[in-house]
């Protein structure tokens, strides 16, 4: 039995995506049974980032009923995701109901389930926050975000849902609020800072995952750390 | 040389706090309680100030609520030095009190000089700019 990771951030906009995707393929690299799950459905945007062609089945499929879950996984990237669609008349309406029990299947077949959530604290961020056993915090450092990142938090662990720690996105700024005074403010551990890095940009730009396409970019040396400091290689 | 003002109804650790910070350099200002803070404040205007929450009297939320009201004291860097070190609390500290940082009770030695250093290096937040800017716009 794996574990359920649910990456989730306090608001829309930080790179909570890039960071949930490149860590998948980064974590499969590694050997590690990685599969990640697009639990944002209402934006789903693993798929794009994972350069993905649309057209095969989705979550939205597993949700709604019409799909088996198993069939729904494909091989991207050195990674197997489960994408979400992007056609506006499937998002309308679609529902995370079913989605702890899909969760759970799926976990008892990985090591790591990865969940990208929605921004900020919808029902559907809820919802997937309760279904997940452990949560990573994307945020980027400065008062907004670390003040909706307090948020989230605040929910997980009313959820019962472990805090496995922050990873803090496009840091490098003068202005930004330092790593340590997060992690004392927020009191849990920041497992990463990965820099602000044009080349996350291009990627996207392309079509392909900057871990991918762009090894050596300080984001993915990066995402590599924090991989290696997840399955407790560093 | 920066002056710090450090409002908190226990003597103890307005002595304490400012034996730290005068060991490094600080001027340091009390205030017993958060009437005295604001009255302090229409005659001297600190670089920081360190506000504790629980305080007979006006507590630290509201006294921070009313620093950032007035036009002459909305911009001092102020940070809440709180035993109350929950999340929600925190999140109030920030989103509804205003403040620009929350410091947890007890006090680490170490890491409040360091925030301390921080706050004071980091340029002041400027508050309630928002405000006009949406009044202006919905005029236009």
């Amino acid at each position: 039995m794996g574990i359920s990771v649910c990456i989730a951030s306090g608001k829309d906009g930080v790179g909570k995506s890039v960071v949930a995707a490149n860590l998948a393929i980064v974590l499969s690299s590694l050997g590690v049974e990685t599969l990640i799950v697009d639990g944002d459905i209402e934006g789903a945007s693993v798929g794009l980032i994972l350069g993905v062609d649309p057209g095969g089945l989705t979550i939205h499929d597993c949700l709604s009923g019409k799909a088996d879950p198993k069939k729904a996984v494909i091989e991207a990237s050195g990674t197997k995701a489960v994408i979400g669609a992007i056609g506006i008349e499937q998002l309308v309406g679609a529902s995370l109901e079913n989605f702890p029990s899909i969760l759970e299947d799926f976990t008892g077949a990985f090591d790591i389930v990865l969940v990208d959530s929605q921004g900020g604290l919808g029902d559907n961020t809820v919802t997937v926050i309760g279904s997940c056993q452990a949560l990573l915090l994307v945020l980027t450092p400065d008062i907004g975000s670390v003040t909706n990142g307090l948020k989230i938090l605040a929910v997980a662990k009313k959820l019962g849902t472990t805090v496995l720690g922050a990873l803090i996105n496009r840091s490098g700024s003068p202005y930004d609020i330092p790593a340590d005074k997060i992690a004392d403010l927020m009191r849990l551990d920041v497992i990463g800072e990965l820099p602000e890095d044009e080349t996350v940009k291009r990627a996207l730009f392309e079509g392909v995952p900057v871990s991918v396409g762009y090894p050596d970019s300080p984001f993915s040396k990066e995402i590599r750390s924090v991989a290696d400091k997840l399955i407790g290689r560093t | 040389m920066s002056t710090i003002l450090v409002v908190d109804d226990e003597e103890d650790i307005r002595f304490v706090l400012g034996q730290m910070l005068k060991r490094e350099g600080y001027e340091v200002l009390s205030a017993g309680s958060g009437e005295e803070a604001l009255e302090m404040l229409k005659k001297t205007r600190p670089d920081l100030i360190l506000l504790d929450v629980m305080m007979p009297g006006l507590d630290g939320w509201e006294t921070c609520a009313r620093i950032r009201s007035q036009e002459e004291t909305k911009d001092i860097t102020v940070a809440m030095l709180t035993a109350k070190t929950s999340d929600e609390d925190k999140i109030r500290a920030l989103e509804s009190s205003g403040a620009n940082w929350h410091i947890s009770k007890p006090i680490d030695r170490a890491k409040l000089i360091d925030t301390v250093r921080w706050l004071l290096e980091s340029p002041p937040r400027r508050h309630g700019h928002g405000k006009d800017g949406v009044e202006k716009g919905g005029d236009s």
